[in-house]
């Protein structure tokens, strides 16, 4: 009776990762090759670096719009220990979230209004 | 005043007064608004099983932070972080970093002290699944009580200041250091372990019990190996004394290293914590007490985890942990002087929307109290959402 009950439990659990995988396309960073070609090495250092400690989904979904707070926010993980992000490596990944914050999300928006 | 009391009041204001009158005047506050949340329901079949009654914290729980950051001016910032769960609210950040540069970092406020890898990662938002390894268990493993938790459950807050930094050689090795003192884990008189409780928000009362603070400090090396791949290895450690009469000690050490390979991630951590007590004389104990009325006891916990990316959509995790305490402690306790617990687990997280994900684990328990025999199993399933903004 309760080895039954044991394999009912982990069935659903295997059941509803499985359904979850299967229904969602969602992604915590965005699909390279909706990227122009220039910005895709760019979008790649900064989804290296920034997943190492948390999800992309956390930047992305910041909310910030201006590139002096992304300058701070960026400087600020840099520092965290064990970033593994040099000051070499700030350069590409504000110029992907300029990209990101004024030309990508713009699309998106614009494709939202055409719809 | 004493002369003591004035030199304490001056390592802690020193800091911040010294971060408050330097900083130069900012043309505007940069802040930074973000938060957390987790609810997770966990299933335990055999949970109301056992001789001694439900020993489980299962059903549902949440975790909720909001964390305000402002980078008040170039050299000084400030978090504040508010969280929400089982001990109802907690204030785990309230602190200011002043930075000299990147090497010189002056921290003082309430904030978690730099100890192990995972601490940075505590955040239920950053990490795979719903609970924490063994030895940063804060509540949600079973038979919380027989154990008295994990070895340092997470996050640890504390009043105090910390000065630590980081530093790049060249373009492949950080290194980052870190020393604080702090008030230090504490315990009534008379008490077989520490009191976590003590230390929260929950236990009312934020000051000291002994007025000596308790001091560690943490070192931590990650090299960068091709692009794509990093290795990381550090050791902490921390000491202090826990009684009001500061005749009894806790001496805590660790050591981490974990490797990026690509889309996968591998984490180990090793942590014990050795401590002096001073067992009742009116309660008989399982050895026999030391003449001088002072016993030890050491609390050794592992975990090694590897963490797969294995599309843009799905995480998937295996982990091995485990607890070993070895020492004396009353004849009431369920635990034998030497009593183990290993816990194996699977589990992965799915993403239903950007910054939102589904969580999900299984995990089989084993106890024992002839080591290294799993005597006891049990089965624990986690299911949750966590979201992050």
């Amino acid at each position: 009776m309760k080895r039954a009950r044991t394999h009912r439990g982990r069935g659903l659990l295997a059941a509803a990762l499985i359904a979850a995988a299967c229904a969602t396309t969602a992604r915590d960073g965005l699909d390279v090759a909706t990227l122009p070609v220039e910005v895709r090495p760019d979008y790649t250092l900064f989804a290296r670096r920034c997943s190492k400690c948390h999800q992309l989904a956390r930047p992305l979904g910041s909310g910030i719009r201006d590139d002096a707070t992304w300058a701070d926010y960026v400087d600020r993980m840099r520092r965290q220990p064990s970033s593994g992000i040099t000051r070499a490596d700030t350069g590409p990944i504000l110029r992907f979230l300029h990209y990101y914050s004024f030309s990508y999300t713009a699309g998106r928006r614009g494709d939202a209004g055409g719809e | 005043m004493t002369r003591a009391q004035v030199m304490r009041l001056a390592f802690v204001a020193g800091p911040l007064a010294a971060a408050l009158l330097n900083a130069a005047p900012a043309a505007a506050v940069e802040r930074n608004f973000a938060g957390s949340a987790q609810l997770d329901y966990l299933f335990v079949p055999d949970a109301s099983s056992r001789p001694g009654g439900r020993s489980v914290y299962d059903g549902f729980t949440t975790e909720v932070a909001l964390k305000l950051a402002a980078d008040v001016s170039d050299h000084l910032s400030a978090n504040v972080k508010v969280c929400y769960g089982c001990h109802g609210f907690e204030l785990p950040m309230a602190y200011f970093d002043f930075r000299v540069a990147d090497e010189l970092v002056f921290r003082a406020g309430r904030f978690s002290p730099s100890f192990g890898a995972f601490n940075i990662r505590q955040d239920p938002a950053n990490h795979a699944t719903s609970d924490k390894p063994l030895p940063y268990d804060m509540g949600r493993m079973l038979r919380p009580g027989d154990w008295n938790l994990g070895v340092l459950p997470s996050p640890f807050p504390d009043n105090g200041v910390e000065i630590g930094g980081t530093h790049w050689f060249g373009e492949r090795v950080q290194l980052d250091y870190a020393v604080y003192a702090t008030s230090g884990f504490r315990a009534p008189t008379g008490s077989n372990d520490l009191t976590w409780s003590l230390s929260q928000t929950r236990g009312g009362n934020m000051i000291d019990n002994n007025g000596v603070p308790a001091g560690g400090g943490r070192v931590v090396a990650t090299f960068r190996v091709g692009e794509g791949n990093d290795v990381t290895v550090g050791g902490s450690v921390m000491y202090g004394t826990w009684d009001p009469a500061n005749r009894f000690s806790y001496l805590i050490a660790g050591g981490d290293a974990a490797a990026r390979i690509g889309r996968t991630q591998v984490r180990f951590e090793y942590l014990v914590r050795r401590q002096t007590f001073a067992p009742d004389p009116a309660v008989p104990y399982k050895l026999l007490v030391p003449a001088s009325g002072e016993d030890t006891f050491e609390k050794h916990g592992a975990y090694l985890e590897v963490e797969r990316s294995m599309t843009e959509t799905v995480t998937l995790l295996a982990r091995a942990d485990g607890l070993y305490r070895a020492g004396n402690l009353p004849i009431a306790s369920p635990l034998a002087p030497r009593a183990a617990v290993f816990r194996y687990t699977v589990g992965g997280t799915v993403a239903v929307a950007p910054g939102f994900r589904i969580k999900a684990s299984g995990e089989l328990w084993a106890f024992t109290n002839d080591v290294p025999v799993h005597q006891e199993l049990d089965l624990a399933f986690h299911l949750g959402v966590v979201g992050t903004f």
